[in-house]
């Protein structure tokens, strides 16, 4: 960081500049496009796609942000990830996700197991952990993926390990693109664990690394884990991450594994960064560092849900809803994020399910997910949108 | 060496007077054992360097119960799979799964699939090890080492036979065809 003459400190490269041609390849690193990134867009027969009013080529981006029901992200069928509309669309808006659930809960009713059972004979009794994650809030800064990482001890990949897929995140926003490529509107999506009553990670594990708690947590036995990502494989939101490498020292496997190129990932004992006892103490100790080889995911904070609910007892009193706050949820200077108690009906998460707005993405599948999402609406005026 | 699987072999160790003739052609010994069982002589075995069709017929042999065997083997892999994995999902320790109950049986079929084959090929070698006497380090005597050859050989026992029984066999051997006429204790 660099101190400008002002003395402030400067948070960009003050020395950036263009060079010119270098004849590199140089990747460019992104989650969710960066592999379709210049792909050139065909329809089914191979025509190359072009703008209808310039003539020029499209790429598999530009075609996707045309259509939001055609997105590469999901959107390639019609499957309920976005919802979103104008206000003065509103009730329009309500009414269509008002149908396309009872559309799934139609679907859903096609099972050896039905959910209502279920859910009383599990679920009814103490807490059942529920996020509502409000669109029209979120205004996609990403605090609560930062907030996500600093509290779960989340590896922070550089642009090699991105590239290749070794994002680590918990947590992470979903943008979606649509309408004019030139010009794009887009709805943030937070999109982490959603602990699915009927999670279809769960039954394909052949270790039972990971099961449901009675609270309806989705949980993960770090030290069960065999890692043969059949959960990852098969998570409808890919939201597990696996560690590839021992990217927090857990187990100093790293010492054999020249993973990092970069020199300053080392101390100057030549351990890797976070060998470094100093460099250690910025981990949580309240949650466990995973090593090489393991599956992890959200956890719904469950070292604070935990936390909470020592408080209440040492108390001797019933848990509050304020016992217990996620750390996407703190961080989010919008408030879109609102964790707690679904059984308890005076809970702030209980309250926000009954928003007519509210979906749940990929309900259709029914895997019952434990957060729901309200729809985006927008406000905009129609000569401003023309 | 494949027509072998008689219960003279493994019974007792008391070692056994054999008298054996050895044949050319496995049509001529087929026709002996024809004519054996016809004349109502106990044939103790037949040895063939390959198998024979029809001599399993010739000889009386019954069928191989070795798949009755089998299933129930299998009826016992597949009751250990089931039941064992219903006590532990019901009693030992119960773990919720993928919004199934605990004792969901569509779940447990693989398992119990699997545990069912693993039953019941493992059980049908060691039965058929057991049944046949064979298991590493235990050595058969053969009557003649070309019996695993070019040699068919059909032979008789003879502990406790008087010598006019043992001619009368002998003979019998001679008129079906054989070529040599030995006698073995093993």
């Amino acid at each position: 960081m660099s101190i400008d003459k002002d003395g402030n400190t400067q948070y960009y490269a003050e020395d950036a500049k263009i060079i010119g041609k270098t004849d590199r390849d140089e990747h460019f690193a992104c989650v969710q496009y960066h592999h379709t990134m210049g792909v050139t867009a065909r329809d089914e027969n191979g025509k190359v796609i072009a703008d209808e009013s310039t003539g020029k080529p499209l790429n598999v981006d530009e075609k996707t942000i045309m259509t939001i029901g055609a997105g590469m992200q999901g959107g390639l069928t019609k499957r309920s990830i976005i919802y979103q509309g104008n206000l003065k669309d509103i009730e329009e808006l309500a009414h269509h996700i008002e149908e396309k659930r009872t559309e799934a809960e139609e679907l859903n009713q096609q099972t050896i197991y039905p959910y209502e059972q279920y859910k009383k004979d599990f679920y009814s009794q103490g807490h059942h952990w529920n996020m509502h994650v409000d669109l029209n809030a979120c205004t996609g800064c990403g605090a609560c993926q930062v907030a996500c990482i600093a509290e779960n001890n989340v590896p922070v990949m550089d642009k090699k390990e991105v590239h290749r897929h070794h994002e680590m995140s918990w947590l992470r926003i979903d943008r979606y693109v649509f309408r004019d490529y030139e010009n794009p509107n887009v709805v943030y999506q937070p999109m982490m664990c959603q602990h699915c009553d009927n999670a279809p990670c769960e039954n394909v594990c052949p270790v039972a690394a990971t099961n449901h708690s009675s609270e309806g947590l989705n949980q993960m036995t770090y030290n069960r884990c065999i890692g043969t990502r059949y959960c990852a494989n098969n998570c409808p939101y890919k939201v597990r991450r696996f560690n590839w490498l021992d990217y927090n020292t857990a187990d100093l496997f790293s010492i054999n594994e020249n993973y990092m190129d970069d020199e300053h990932m080392y101390t100057s004992d030549g351990l890797p960064f976070y060998a470094d006892n100093l460099t250690r103490m910025v981990l949580n100790p309240d949650v466990t560092v995973r090593s090489r080889g393991v599956i992890e995911k959200c956890s719904f904070c469950v070292q604070r849900i935990q936390e909470g609910k020592l408080t209440a007892k040492r108390e001797s009193r019933a848990l509050r809803d304020s016992d217990v706050k996620t750390a996407c949820q703190t961080a989010c200077p919008t408030g879109a994020i609102v964790f707690g108690d679904g059984n308890n009906k005076n809970s702030e998460v209980a309250k926000r399910l009954g928003n007519p707005l509210n979906y749940v993405v990929l309900e259709e599948i029914n895997v019952r997910s434990s957060v729901t999402y309200a729809a985006r609406v927008v406000n905009r005026d129609e000569a401003f949108e023309a | 060496m494949f027509e072998s699987a008689n219960i003279h072999h493994t019974m007792a160790n008391q070692s056994k007077e054999v008298l054996y003739g050895l044949y050319n052609d496995e049509q001529v010994l087929l026709q002996a054992v024809h004519k054996a069982k016809a004349d109502h002589l106990e044939i103790m075995d037949v040895y063939s360097p390959f198998p024979v069709h029809g001599l399993d017929e010739a000889m009386g042999l019954s069928e191989s119960r070795l798949h009755q065997a089998g299933f129930v083997f299998g009826a016992i892999g597949t009751l250990t799979a089931f039941l064992f994995m219903t006590w532990v999902f019901t009693r030992d320790w119960p773990i919720i799964f993928g919004g199934k109950p605990y004792w969901s049986i569509p779940a447990f079929i693989p398992i119990t699939f699997e545990l069912t084959v693993l039953f019941a090929s493992i059980g049908m070698v060691v039965a058929y090890y057991t049944v046949c006497g064979m298991a590493p380090g235990v050595t058969n005597p053969t009557l003649d080492d070309r019996i695993t050859d070019d040699k068919f050989c059909l032979a008789f026992q003879t502990n406790g036979a008087s010598q006019q029984e043992i001619d009368k066999l002998k003979s019998f051997l001679t008129a079906s065809g054989a070529e040599e006429i030995n006698a073995k204790t093993i």
